[in-house]
């Protein structure tokens, strides 16, 4: 039995990733929207990237907490990333996303993100209240995160200039070094972001507004060998929110299609009573 | 689900017109004099300058709408209450503030204002208000009330000024309220309304709120000043006048009626909650059979036809 190959090395031979994906292929993606009918709240979304799950809700345009947070010129956005104590198997600490860095951290960029892309001035003096809920996290937990946030809002009907389509791209750790010419991996796992051997990886979550071609967020913290790297991974990670962007705007079509058939009373009618 | 294809069942002719944001929906050139391809921009659209054209941008998920040269999109989802003077509204206290209280006229939007100055106090319309009445604000009006108001005012802002300063507005007690999304419910003249056979006294809010309760018998009005009291009286005996069995189930029926509407998406009008009402009561229905999908549809056949 000692002879018998690991599926990693199989994997590997044929020149694909860990979880058998070729090297430029996003993870599946399952995407739901309003999933919750609560009268609280004014959206929802369910975004599944592979083994990651996000859940985003919003809530508004409301009224400020505190006269001094109004902004009389337009909406102020408030987002929350918090983390279901179950969402990782390594780390069960139940983090909490007022002092958690890496929360903060991921709150901050996916605020940058949405406001990018919304039209807050139609909203002054109000408040949109955006809370992002990671319940499984196996990578890539921001760029769910912004997917979700997106169809969130628009489930809620508050106006945007753009979809904001995420997916990250990098180079495993082991081939980071100058001289190799390893593939750049689109949509990294857990695994593939995580350093291996002492070399860390290179990871790079990229939000775009895919219908003007707006770049709104690429964020690097590995240090990358040289400029045509970095192109080379950023055209990666511009391809793969394409392609999430195919699949986002599909359901989105498709979710509105259902709406409307059930306005018009042809297709099946969700009541409490059914 | 699938989501590489949208499937061919939910394509109908609706569907044709339905637009994501970021979705450009016309192009005029500056270099064009005329202006034959211009655009007037609607609600959920915006303009996007460059250095040779303008062009007119979806910003929500929506279905286009053209009126001449206006393109607007309508959202998908429930809209937004957009308060106009005049409006008879339905909504809940929410907190009470040194001279004004707020109220909640739907779950996940800005509250409203319903300044002091904006009720009548006990003891003549003309009084002033003084620090004593500012602060048994509460004795009036209290968190978790139901209140009727109009709109009196909007603000540059956006947010809604109310007033009670009318016998028919007020706390609302002894009723049900039914929500349903803010479009379902057109602007009439009377907000009003006593309805099937005088049943039931009906408040249809503008912000998709509809609040219902068992018609009073009228008092003997002598109009003149005392009208104020009288009302208050009848308002007084309803509230603490508990709702026999046979008026409760009525009330659920028509609350029902409603709903049904609702679940369909049709206009929530005196005509057609009457209409699903008696046809409820025609086909023998039980109250809670009224929300099994089967009969909602076959309640609201007429009405839906009459939508299109």
């Amino acid at each position: 039995m000692s002879s018998s190959i690991r599926r990693t090395d199989l994997l590997a031979l044929s020149n694909l990733r860990n979880d058998g994906r070729k090297p430029h292929e996003i993870r599946r993606m399952r995407v739901q929207m309003s999933p919750l009918s609560v009268s609280t709240i004014s959206g929802s979304a369910l975004v599944e990237m592979g083994l990651t799950v996000v859940l985003a809700t919003v809530r508004g345009p409301v009224d400020c907490l505190r006269r001094a947070d109004e902004n009389p010129d337009q909406a102020v956005l408030d987002v929350t990333v918090q983390s279901a104590p179950f969402s990782s198997s390594a780390d069960r600490r139940v983090a909490n996303p007022k002092t958690d860095r890496r929360l903060i951290e991921a709150s901050h960029m996916l605020k940058r993100a949405m406001e990018a892309a919304i039209l807050l001035h139609l909203y002054p003096k109000s408040r949109i209240e955006l809370v992002v809920s990671v319940l499984a996290d196996d990578g890539g937990r921001l760029c769910a995160a912004i997917n979700a946030a997106t169809l969130a809002l628009m489930d809620a009907g508050i106006p945007m200039k753009d979809f904001v389509c995420a997916c990250s791209a990098g180079l495993p750790g082991t081939s980071a070094t100058p001289d190799s010419h390893a593939l750049t991996l689109v949509d990294l796992n857990r695994q593939e972001e995580s350093s291996t051997g002492g070399q860390a990886a290179t990871h790079m979550p990229v939000a775009l507004l895919p219908q003007r071609n707006t770049l709104v967020l690429a964020q690097c913290e590995a240090r990358l060998p040289n400029l045509d790297t970095l192109e080379r991974v950023l055209d990666a990670a511009t391809e793969g929110c394409r392609a999430v962007f195919d699949i986002l705007q599909a359901a989105v079509r498709e979710h509105a299609a259902t709406v409307l058939a059930a306005r018009s009373g042809t297709t099946r009618i969700v009541s409490a009573f059914d | 689900m699938s989501h590489d294809t949208i499937s061919p069942s939910s394509s109908s002719s609706s569907v044709k017109h339905l637009v994501i944001p970021g979705q450009i929906l016309a192009v005029s050139s500056l270099s064009d004099p005329n202006g034959q391809d211009s655009f007037l921009r609607g609600h959920g659209t915006y303009v996007e300058k460059t250095e040779t054209e303008d062009r007119l941008v979806a910003s929500v998920l929506g279905i286009v709408q053209r009126v001449n040269k206006l393109v607007s999109v309508e959202s998908v989802s429930d809209g937004v209450y957009v308060g106009q003077v005049g409006d008879l509204v339905v909504g809940r206290i929410t907190s009470v503030t040194s001279q004004r209280w707020k109220v909640r006229l739907i779950p996940h939007a800005r509250d409203a204002a319903l300044p002091l100055s904006g009720v009548h106090l006990p003891g003549g319309v003309q009084r002033m208000r003084t620090a004593q009445d500012s602060r048994d604000m509460r004795s009036y009006l209290q968190e978790g009330d139901l209140v009727s108001a109009e709109v009196h005012k909007t603000q540059q802002d956006g947010s809604l000024l109310l007033h009670t300063r009318s016998v028919r507005y007020g706390k609302l007690e002894n009723g049900c309220i039914v929500t349903v999304p803010p479009k379902l419910i057109p602007r009439r003249k009377n907000h009003f309304t006593t309805i099937l056979n005088q049943q039931f006294q009906v408040l249809w809010g503008c912000n998709g709120v509809i609040w219902m309760q068992r018609a009073m018998p009228d008092l003997e009005a002598t109009g003149g000043p005392e009208l104020v009291e009288l009302q208050e009286r009848r308002r007084v005996e309803h509230a603490s006048m508990p709702l026999s069995p046979e008026e409760r189930r009525n009330l659920a029926r028509l609350r029902n009626a409603i709903e049904c509407l609702r679940l369909v998406f049709c206009r929530v009008t005196q005509e057609a909650v009457e209409q699903v009402y008696e046809t409820s009561l025609a086909l023998n229905l039980n109250v809670s059979q009224m929300l099994v999908p089967v009969n909602v549809i076959r309640l609201t056949e007429p009405s839906r036809k009459a939508e299109g």
